[in-house]
């Protein structure tokens, strides 16, 4: 039998060999290098495009599915909550935080999670997957899509311990209709749950030879939804702040002050002489500004759109998106990115004039904070180090996804793609005016910090994976944030990266929402292009 | 003129200290890449540009002690992420229809694809330890101070990626 030595031998003389007959490079080859792909740019732009886009939580249609309308049922009825509750086995979900929390002595690694796992809830035609996750009055509750039916459709599971789910039975009034429908997040509100996201044509009616079926599509519109329990839900009817014309909007996250809803997201238009983002090959481009978005409401069923057009929001020249807000410091902060996560051609740097023929192909991001004392007006926070690429490095793309607040003020998580690396990112700040970044453990063996939640105790816990070629990741902080220890990885817990580009990504996970109450941490996502569940629990670790 | 460059205006390789540092190091870090890519291409790619980055910052990069490793570091985390990214951009393109799938450069034998698929797989510093190790020789002193982490830790990412690659590869692994 041969030894695993004598396959790396002769595993690295081949490899040695390809090497030695490579030509050394002649000339300034390194930049004309860059340009050329061996899939064509548009479509390399265009995969990189919906990986982030995908991460961000912006909805995205790939392929419409079959002609069959799929409706996933629901493991067990709905009705009487108390029924489907294992009275004996499964502590209730407690949403009251005890007034007095003890932090116990942190292990090696603070948590034990497990993944829940159940293909008739989370399972069905294609796919299935978890943008967010909220908790409230003993209920969890997560939202997302189902791409399983004719096209994409909003959907929503419910669990009344965190350990046992059931998927709220399809109804194309509330959850489909035509086009595509998507859930990008949730939050428990005095009266109930309310969701945010989008919905909109099946197909970008202006990239006709794109496979990708791009949000920025101008008949997209954000869309809400509100539950008074979480299992009952109601399509909060469309109002014209939903929609503009020749604009796509979406909703990305949506957070609730005691008092009020502000929700946050993106605009599409299309712009010119100006175009900050071009879409697309040669025929057909799209030229498309973003801006970010804010939606105010009082009761989560009416609503109005704040700031529209404001400077701050992004104007004609730069390109912004919004992609979560979170209650706290001066009274709200939102966190997104200036500049588009987009693998273009042409560099172009946040700050930069706009060039004379009006088009600019960004190519980079720098992490974008906002900030509204109530939810109505909004100042954009001025740019510092710590939200640009470490280093003073050039060209990189550096995003927040997530924002959260505890009494030592607030945690952002993302993650930061730049000259020499790429990684997960964390962001403190005690007011959402100044932050600074802190390196987490094996922040570059992972490369996205999708969500973070926040536990008792001054404890987060945030987590991560892009749907598409990563595993999960989860990391934990019980210091204010300052430092983060990942959960060791387990392909069987947090999905398996597949070993070749024609093997399936069958194994891919990837978590984009967490929630948390008392001592456990609810995170949702997608695993082998299922829904998932994760649970954490804090404390609970044998090491 | 002072400024390093790989190449004069009429396409000769000139001899400053970073034209001497290339030449060197090309083909090693090239090797390096192929690993963890697993299209030459692409490695190629990558290696140039890590090459163009560390003449952008020559005065920096030159002045490191092994100016080698900075660029290995480039490469391997760069490599690991662009071939991740690689695999979806690959299955975004399958999912075009009436569209084919790119050329895979399938250039190694079978074995030692798989072996180096395997690697790939391998959670990331695991796979840039066992990368390095073996095509580069590094001790894992040497390979820490080349991913920033300590010898030990280099250490247990060896020992872990070998028993998994042994496991996965349904070889006997040596100590």
């Amino acid at each position: 039998m041969m030894s695993l030595d004598d396959r790396i031998d002769a595993a690295v003389a081949e490899i040695k060999n390809m090497a030695d007959q490579a030509p050394l490079p002649v000339g300034r080859t390194v930049e004309s290098r860059r340009r050329r792909s061996r899939v064509p740019a548009w479509a390399v732009a265009g995969a990189a495009a919906v990986l982030v886009l995908i991460a961000v939580g912006v909805p995205i249609l790939v392929f419409g599915g079959g002609d069959t309308v799929v409706v996933v049922e629901p493991s067990t009825t709905v009705d009487p909550i108390v029924t489907t509750v294992p009275a004996t086995t499964v502590a209730p979900i407690a949403t009251t935080v005890p007034a007095t929390t003890v932090v116990p002595v942190v292990p090696a690694t603070p948590m034990t999670w497990e993944l829940i796992d159940n293909p008739v809830v989370f399972g069905g035609d294609s796919e299935q997957r978890m943008t967010d996750v909220a908790v409230g009055d003993g209920v969890a509750v997560a939202v997302g899509l189902d791409r399983g039916g004719r096209d994409s459709d909003a959907a929503v599971w419910y669990s009344l311990d965190g350990s046992t789910w059931n998927r709220v039975p399809h109804d194309e009034a509330v959850f489909g209709g035509d086009g595509h429908q998507q859930m990008n997040a949730v939050v428990a509100v005095e009266s109930g749950f309310v969701a945010v996201g989008s919905e909109g044509t099946e197909r970008d009616p202006l990239a006709p030879s794109s496979a990708f079926v791009y949000l920025a599509s101008f008949e997209t519109y954000a869309a809400v939804w509100h539950s008074t329990d979480g299992i009952r839900w109601e399509r909060v009817p469309h109002v014209d702040a939903f929609s503009e014309a020749q604009t796509g909007l979406v909703m990305n996250d949506v957070t609730f002050d005691g008092s009020g809803l502000v929700a946050v997201g993106g605009t599409f238009h299309r712009t010119e002489p100006f175009a900050t983002w071009q879409w697309g090959p040669s025929e057909g481009d799209v030229d498309i500004d973003v801006d970010a978005a804010v939606w105010r409401s009082n009761d989560g069923i009416a609503w109005r759109r704040v700031a529209a057009g404001d400077e701050a929001m992004g104007g004609d020249t730069v390109p912004q998106q919004m992609n979560a807000v979170v209650a706290g410091g001066p009274g709200f902060v939102a966190v997104g990115q200036e500049g588009f996560d987009f693998l273009g051609v042409d560099e172009w740097t946040p700050g930069d004039e706009i060039p004379a023929d009006g088009r600019a192909h960004v190519t980079e991001n720098v992490a974008a904070v906002w900030t509204s004392p109530d939810g109505e007006t909004w100042t954009r926070v001025e740019s510092q180090p710590a939200l640009e690429h470490p280093g003073g490095a050039v060209t990189g793309w550096t995003t927040m996804f997530d924002v959260t607040t505890q009494a030592s003020g607030l945690v952002a998580v993302g993650r930061d793609y730049w000259d020499v690396d790429e990684g997960a990112a964390v962001w403190l700040s005690p007011d959402g005016l100044s932050w600074q970044r802190v390196i987490p453990e094996d922040a570059y063996a992972w490369p996205n910090m999708q969500a973070v939640a926040t536990s008792p105790g001054e404890r987060f816990v945030a987590v991560g994976g892009l749907p598409l070629y990563m595993n999960a990741g989860a990391w934990s902080s019980t210091d204010n944030g300052t430092t983060w220890i990942r959960h060791p990885h387990d392909d069987t817990l947090f999905g398996s990266v597949p070993s070749s580009p024609n093997e399936t990504l069958f194994g891919a996970a990837s978590i984009q929402g967490a929630a948390s109450y008392a001592d456990t941490v609810i995170a949702v996502g997608m695993m082998k292009q299922d829904a998932a569940v994760w649970v954490g629990s804090w404390g609970a670790a044998d090491g | 003129m002072t400024r390093s460059s790989n190449v004069g205006v009429d396409g000769v390789i000139g001899t400053s200290s970073f034209d001497v540092f290339f030449r060197s190091e090309y083909r090693s870090v090239l090797g390096l890449a192929i690993a963890l890519c697993g299209d030459r291409w692409t490695a190629e790619d990558l290696t140039q540009e890590a090459f163009a980055a560390a003449e952008r910052g020559w005065g920096k990069v030159g002045g490191l002690d092994r100016p080698g490793s900075w660029v290995r570091r480039v490469v391997a985390n760069k490599s690991v992420s662009r071939w991740r990214r690689q695999v979806a951009e690959a299955t975004a393109w399958r999912r075009m229809p009436d569209r084919g799938h790119p050329d895979t450069d399938p250039q190694l034998s079978a074995e030692a694809e798989e072996l180096w698929a395997a690697v790939r797989k391998l959670p990331k510093r695991q796979c840039q330890v066992l990368a390095m190790t073996y095509l580069d020789g590094l001790s894992t002193s040497e390979v820490g101070e080349v991913l920033g982490c300590s010898a030990p830790t280099v250490k247990t990412h060896l020992q872990r990626g070998r028993a998994t690659l042994a496991r996965q590869l349904g070889v006997e692994e040596e100590s």
